[in-house]
């Protein structure tokens, strides 16, 4: 499945929201939340996260490399994702999320399409 | 009396300057990709390293500078790693959703895979307890114990869901964890394996690691606050520090054997040694661009710390 399908099949599913205990969010579950209210986590909330330019979150305190990469223009859409996923710090080099990454094309197409169905 | 005056901030000077001479640097480049993200200095002198975005362990020679690294398995991405008693190193892999050993004289490689039922469970960090029992944090809201002897593993939900991050033991052997998504730490019972939560005095701080001192102190590094904090196991008392610096986020902490508190702190991107006994800081600025160090540990004489932003490892050598 490649990205572009996930938000292909994650926009047909609109409008029911996944649960972030769901496989697909696992990797990402520790730190970030797709739930609107939840903002006291270690990472950025991610409701709506696509198309939002990156380290845009009002009251999130972003690594200034992330800080950076929005000023120069950084947009989050389903390829950028997948390459920052993908190797975090070859996107953003210096970027306080942890460098492993999402290993496989289907983790990080499944994760993405969570984050377009949230 | 003139003189005493002029010789007493002449003398703390001196000490001063005497103990930050005897601190030197030593920078050791890894192979290329392997992105180190935790260390364990081993009692033979060398050097383990998680390599985590290479999906390996290494192992640095520092006489030498020779790197060896071991493959831990496809999918791997392993996180800590702490030495054992048996002197063997034991990786918390959050890639592979496994603890895994590797032989220190054989390197071979023994994994320990977390219960399928338990799903992913984003593994961070181990420590063994007084009776070598290992212990492990599991980010998505879990901790657990692994037998080393045995190899029979028990998986506890954590108290308030996800967050468990850095684990530690004191000196008489107690395990306590910070959670930092549930910012606060949590002391185990190894007998029914319950975690206890503790409240640190600064709201949503962010606990991420925990060190104990030789006097059993538990000292926690604060991502959100900024703080280092101090817990007293005997009588519950805590204390905090503000790091220096307009914006200081705490990563790790790492005590050293003269009880000096060491953190990496990524807003100053410096690293910041704390002396208990007389409340001062002393921050020793990267020499590099965004270090980004997200552990620390030493041994006699020696602390280390992965550079996961550069690929390199540095040691601080004290004495």
């Amino acid at each position: 499945m490649s990205w572009r399908l996930a938000l292909l099949l994650a926009a047909l599913a609109w409008p029911a929201a996944a649960d972030d205990r769901a496989p697909a969010f696992a990797r990402c579950y520790a730190c970030h939340s797709t739930d609107p209210a939840q903002v006291d986590l270690p990472g950025p909330n991610l409701h709506k996260v696509i198309g939002r330019r990156a380290a845009s979150l009002p009251g999130f305190r972003y690594s200034p490399a992330m800080r950076a990469a929005g000023e120069r223009g950084l947009v989050w859409t389903g390829e950028t994702l997948d390459r920052y996923l993908a190797d975090p710090e070859a996107v953003v080099p210096g970027t306080s999320m942890g460098p492993p990454g999402l290993g496989t094309a289907t983790e990080r197409h499944a994760a993405i399409a969570h984050l377009a169905g949230n | 009396m003139r003189a005493t005056t002029w010789a007493l901030p002449a003398l703390a000077l001196l000490l001063a300057w005497t103990a930050q001479a005897e601190i030197s640097s030593q920078t050791y480049d890894l192979p290329s990709g392997a992105g180190p993200h935790d260390v364990a200095p081993a009692p033979d002198g060398t050097v383990w390293y998680t390599a985590q975005r290479g999906g390996a362990l290494g192992r640095l020679d520092p006489a030498t500078g020779k790197v060896e690294q071991v493959a831990l398995g496809r999918g791997s991405a392993p996180h800590g790693v702490v030495v054992g008693p048996d002197g063997a190193a034991w990786v918390t892999d959050s890639g592979l959703n496994a603890i895994v050993r590797v032989d220190p004289q054989t390197l071979a490689v023994r994994t320990f895979p977390l219960p399928e039922a338990r799903g992913y469970v984003n593994l961070n960090t181990a420590a063994f307890d007084g009776k070598g029992m290992l212990w492990f944090t599991g980010q998505n809201g879990i901790y657990g114990s692994l037998d080393p002897k045995t190899g029979a593993m028990h998986v506890y939900d954590a108290p308030r869901g996800r967050g468990p991050y850095g684990i530690a033991a004191t000196p008489d052997g107690t395990v306590f964890y910070a959670s930092l998504a549930g910012s606060h730490i949590a002391r185990i019972d190894p007998q029914s394996g319950q975690a206890t939560v503790i409240e640190p005095p600064t709201q949503r701080q962010g606990a991420r690691r925990v060190w104990a001192d030789s006097k059993g102190h538990v000292w926690v590094s604060e991502w959100n606050s900024g703080n280092v904090s101090r817990y007293d196991p005997k009588s519950g008392a805590w204390k905090a520090w503000k790091l220096p610096g307009d914006g200081p986020q705490a990563y790790a902490v790492y005590v050293d054997d003269q009880d000096i508190v060491w953190l990496s702190d990524f807003g100053a991107n410096a690293l910041v040694r704390f002396d208990p006994a007389t409340e001062t800081f002393k921050v020793l600025p990267a020499e590099r661009a965004r270090v980004n160090v997200r552990q620390i540990l030493g041994r006699p004489g020696e602390v280390w710390t992965p550079e996961s932003g550069t690929n390199k490892l540095t040691v601080y050598r004290t004495r």
